[in-house]
């Protein structure tokens, strides 16, 4: 019998791409800014000094825009996290009180670098702790880091030109590290449950890697069917698949295998992702391979997607069988290959497209002794099967 | 507020988005060096694209000025492939997922790239006067 898992099927994306439940109150204080701005705009001018630079009012903004955010992560927190919800008003408090003294022409000053130093200082070690980043605090940052640029902007008297520059240079470290402890923190916030990713679905509370979509599902054991159907699966794609161990039989089949090389190649063919054949063996949409060390290119399985993006793949085998997609993913477009994953930062690389969904898809490995046959399969396991297949005679 | 100072004004808040956008595309260039290390077959051409705008927008802001009209079509250009691509990205999310990118991806590819050219070309307009003057002087 074919039971339903009951998942949702695109809920499980990293957090590193989306709007935090608990970040939802900072969006609503920064709207509430705005507003109030808005509606008092005309009798609070009087407090401001005349003829402040545009960069002074940007400046300003930023400032008042990232003090709200901090008021709003304080009130959004856990009432357990009493910490942190102090450490985020009194971050807000020292933001506002640097806002109004740029407003009255007073400067942001040393003080003005080093409460946004801490504040994004703050933010890395919260990454690198495995805090999952969000979109809140990834454009937080952002601002940070501009509104430091304006304070410590280069000015153009001859002397200070070292000072420029190494103020440039910071920030452009600042940049960088923020994008490095995002990445960080994505990738440890999802390893914190390692095996929910290995067997490629998520528990309630556990977090995706970035640019995958885990389905959340229930824990529950397979029943006797659902193992006996994924056992068929299997037994059905080794038979199946034999023949394209030489990768030579694959590409006269329409497989790409030009280029093969690492550890996790993925030759695709474009006449099957269109063939509306679902779960095939004998027609995967994509082979697997990885190169032995005495470079012996070794068929590890097959990579199997549903035709249409949003339909959700037969679980046939239950909890065994569980499909994923993938958010996200910066594809070049010269020529067309993959380059990564959307950064931190918001940005692919240039002359790469941002494909924000693919449709379902689940590996299925066929070489013996596989720990896991559907699923991730451990980098240092293909690296000690290849090993012993490069030795065999 | 006479025009020279608005031109300074505008220029001085172009170098300091310019810096920051420079400094993106830095992160980018490295992002794409290492998925080109990490995925057998990643595509070399983003990673040369990323560190040619990089090179290009930190190179534009250093010798940004009021006349440099060279300088200002660096800039324009590099932001006109940013937008490109960004538009090419706004109707893949839409039509795929029915929302737009990610909030990060809308402010670093759209509101920070129409701003650099916003204020640009702000800069050339106030100057443009002055600039002209000069010529007329010049030929009398």
């Amino acid at each position: 019998m074919n039971l339903p898992l009951e998942h949702e099927h695109a809920v499980g994306g990293s957090p590193l791409y989306q709007i935090s439940a608990e970040h939802l109150a900072a969006v609503f204080a920064l709207g509430a800014l705005l507003a109030g701005v808005w509606l008092v705009r005309r009798s609070a001018a009087r407090f401001f000094v005349p003829g402040l630079a545009p960069a002074d009012w940007l400046l300003a903004g930023l400032l008042a825009g990232s003090a709200a955010i901090h008021a709003g992560l304080a009130i959004g927190h856990d009432e357990g996290a009493t910490a942190i919800r102090a450490l985020f008003l009194v971050d807000a408090l020292l933001l506002a009180a640097l806002a109004r003294r740029v407003l009255t022409g007073a400067g942001a000053g040393r003080l003005g670098v080093a409460v946004l130093v801490g504040s994004i200082g703050a933010y890395w070690l919260s990454a690198l702790g495995g805090e999952a980043p969000d979109q809140v605090g990834l454009a937080t940052k952002l601002a940070e880091i501009l509104a430091l640029a304006i304070v410590v902007r280069p000015a153009s008297r001859p002397g200070l030109r070292m000072r420029s520059f190494a103020g440039s240079v910071a920030i452009g470290l600042l940049v960088i590290g923020t994008a490095a402890t995002s990445w960080a923190g994505a990738f440890r916030a999802s390893a914190a449950e390692p095996g929910a990713v290995a067997g490629h679905h998520v528990h309630a509370g556990s977090v995706a890697p970035p640019g995958t979509i885990l389905p959340v599902v229930p824990e529950r054991d397979p029943t006797p069917a659902e193992r006996a159907a994924a056992t068929d699966l299997v037994t059905a794609a080794r038979v199946a698949l034999a023949r394209y161990a030489d990768p030579a039989v694959a590409a006269a089949d329409g497989y790409r295998v030009n280029g093969l090389a690492g550890l996790d190649f993925h030759a695709g063919n474009p006449a099957h992702e269109n063939d509306d054949r679902v779960l095939d063996p004998a027609h995967p949409e994509t082979l697997v391979y990885a190169v032995a060390p005495d470079g012996r290119p070794v068929l590890m399985g097959a990579m199997f997607m549903m035709p249409k993006m949003g339909t959700p793949g037969p679980t046939i085998g239950g909890p065994l069988t569980v499909w994923h997609a993938h958010q996200h993913v910066c594809f070049s477009l010269t020529p067309p290959a993959l380059a990564g994953l959307l950064s931190p930062l918001g940005m692919c690389p240039l002359g790469a497209i941002d494909v924000p969904l693919t449709a379902e898809m689940i590996h299925i490995w066929i070489v013996p002794g596989v720990p896991e046959p559907f699923g991730d399969l451990d980098d240092a396991w293909k690296r000690a099967y290849l090993q012993a297949t490069a030795t065999r005679p | 507020m006479d025009t020279r100072r608005a031109a300074d004004d505008y220029l001085d808040l172009a170098r300091v988005l310019l810096l920051l956008q420079g400094s993106i595309f830095v992160a980018t260039t490295i992002e794409s060096l290492i998925w080109g290390i990490a995925f057998a077959g990643a595509a070399a051409a983003p990673l040369l694209l990323s560190g040619w705008a990089a090179a290009a927008i930190l190179v534009a802001r250093a010798r940004l000025r009021a006349d440099r009209r060279w300088t200002r079509r660096l800039v324009y250009g590099v932001e006109g492939f940013t937008l490109a691509f960004f538009a090419l990205d706004l109707a893949l999310a839409i039509a795929l997922t029915g929302t737009p990118p990610p909030a990060v991806a809308v402010l670093t590819r759209f509101v920070l790239p129409v701003s650099v050219i916003f204020l640009v070309r702000q800069t050339a307009r106030a100057t443009a006067p002055v600039a002209r003057g000069f010529a007329v002087e010049g030929t009398s």
